[in-house]
């Protein structure tokens, strides 16, 4: 497995255009939010950490976790790791931990913006909870699209409505007091990431809930997308 | 001497359209074994499946004394495959790909000299997807052999290739039986496969 992920890592690295753009992307839209969030303080710096967090998960684990296992199978690369002796979850695991890695290092560089222009957040642990678990469930997420998802083309639609369900929950959480999210929102993947990191910025408020939600979102998504996962374009 | 590959009564169908039925075959260590039939007659679903890719619908299937469907992960290192696809990423280069079949196959060394056993050394800095479609299959063979492989399993190895690197690849594989290894393999070259091969199966619908 870990053969696998250094050959996928390295192959994130060809593409320096790529590489930068991974690097500048999050710093530029951390810049604009502090920038407006000094501006206007509507949402808090929690919100905005909320909101970077699922936009990243979004965008990197989800949508691209999506593309390149699509890519994978269309260029058969899947089919042939097959007969590499390494168990199939694991070929799947190491073809997603490039994306996860990269979604931890933006959100690192995210977090950093936010805390340097704003205050620090009160429970970084949670913090760290909060990526790891939303980052966790936006590979899983991708992996039972990828499903559904015959070539990367394809993945442009069939990512738009689970990714809008990460931007689209953020901003409904940011509407709605801490206090008042209640079980049925959690399901909507953005709203406990979305909890957890204002919890863990702002301080107090639940998270408890929201952790519970996004890992049984994990859990319960896992499995049946590995099952259910075709290996080859061709079926 | 126990085959290498055994199918017995083997059968094979998407949904409702049947692709194989009552298949026999039947390849012995260190013999080549040549597997010919049209278009669509179901070659590479019997490929597949004695790879452990897919569950037989009926029938068994044994290789090297076990069932590829169930022990396909024990069986990687001793079962080198080439598909009609190439299968390996278009960024890493020729020597890349090949290091990293060694490793999952944890075998050491550089691949150097499986790099040259298929004619790429003077490629072997250069990305997949820069290679030319013969040169592609070429890389190919290189990795079905970075196991210890007693059986390779060929799906139209030849197609794409020009004569010289189709003789080259009927040298590597001779020279894999007569170190003992079993050879399946898919052709339309029939011509080729009656002087290279030692029997000549046939798939029909």
């Amino acid at each position: 497995m870990r053969t696998i992920i250094a050959a996928e890592l390295r192959l994130l690295t060809r593409s320096w255009f790529a590489v930068v753009m991974a690097g500048v992307l999050p710093a530029a839209v951390g810049l604009m939010i502090v920038w407006a969030e000094q501006d206007t303080a509507r949402a808090g710096w929690g919100g905005a950490a909320g909101l970077l967090l699922n936009s990243l998960v979004a965008l990197t684990a989800y949508a691209s976790g999506t593309t390149a296992l699509a890519a994978r199978r269309q260029q058969f690369v899947l089919k042939r790791l097959r007969m590499s002796g390494v168990a199939d979850p694991a070929i799947l695991a190491a073809m997603l931990t490039p994306v996860f890695l990269l979604t931890l290092a933006q959100a690192a560089v995210l977090m950093v913006f936010v805390a340097a222009a704003g205050h620090r957040p009160a429970n970084p642990g949670l913090l760290v909870v909060a990526t790891l678990g939303a980052t966790a469930a936006g590979c899983a997420l991708a992996l039972a699209t990828a499903v559904v998802t015959p070539t990367p083309e394809v993945a442009q639609l069939t990512t738009a409505p689970i990714g809008l369900a990460f931007l689209g929950g953020a901003l409904w959480a940011l509407q709605t007091p801490p206090g008042e999210v209640d079980r049925a929102m959690l399901a909507v993947p953005g709203v406990p990431v979305t909890q957890i990191v204002r919890s863990a910025w702002d301080g107090g408020g639940p998270a408890g809930a929201s952790i519970v939600a996004l890992a049984v979102l994990t859990v319960v998504v896992l499995p049946g997308a590995v099952r259910l996962f075709s290996w080859d374009p061709r079926r | 001497m126990t085959a290498t590959v055994s199918c017995r009564d083997v059968g094979y169908a998407y949904g409702g359209y049947e692709a194989l039925d009552d298949i026999h075959l039947d390849v012995a260590p260190g013999e080549i074994v040549a597997l010919a039939g049209m278009n669509g007659a179901g070659k590479t679903t019997l490929l597949e499946i004695v790879l452990g890719l897919r569950k037989p619908l009926t029938g068994t299937v044994q290789v090297l004394g076990r069932d590829p469907w169930r022990h396909r992960r024990r069986l990687a290192r001793r079962v080198g495959a080439v598909f009609q696809e190439s299968g390996c990423a278009p960024d890493l280069t020729v020597a890349e790909t090949v290091r990293m079949w060694l490793r999952l196959h944890r075998r050491h060394g550089d691949g150097a000299a499986l790099v040259a056993e298929v004619d790429l050394a003077h490629r072997a800095s250069v990305r997949v997807r820069q290679l030319s479609g013969g040169e592609r299959r070429r890389l190919d063979l290189a990795v079905a052999l970075t196991g210890e492989p007693a059986l390779l399993v060929l799906d139209e190895p030849g197609s794409g290739l020009d004569p010289g690197a189709r003789a080259l690849m009927w040298q590597v594989l001779t020279h894999r039986r007569h170190a003992g290894a079993a050879v399946l393999v898919s052709t339309h070259l029939l011509d080729e496969a009656a002087t290279y091969a030692d029997r000549v199966a046939s798939v029909a619908r």
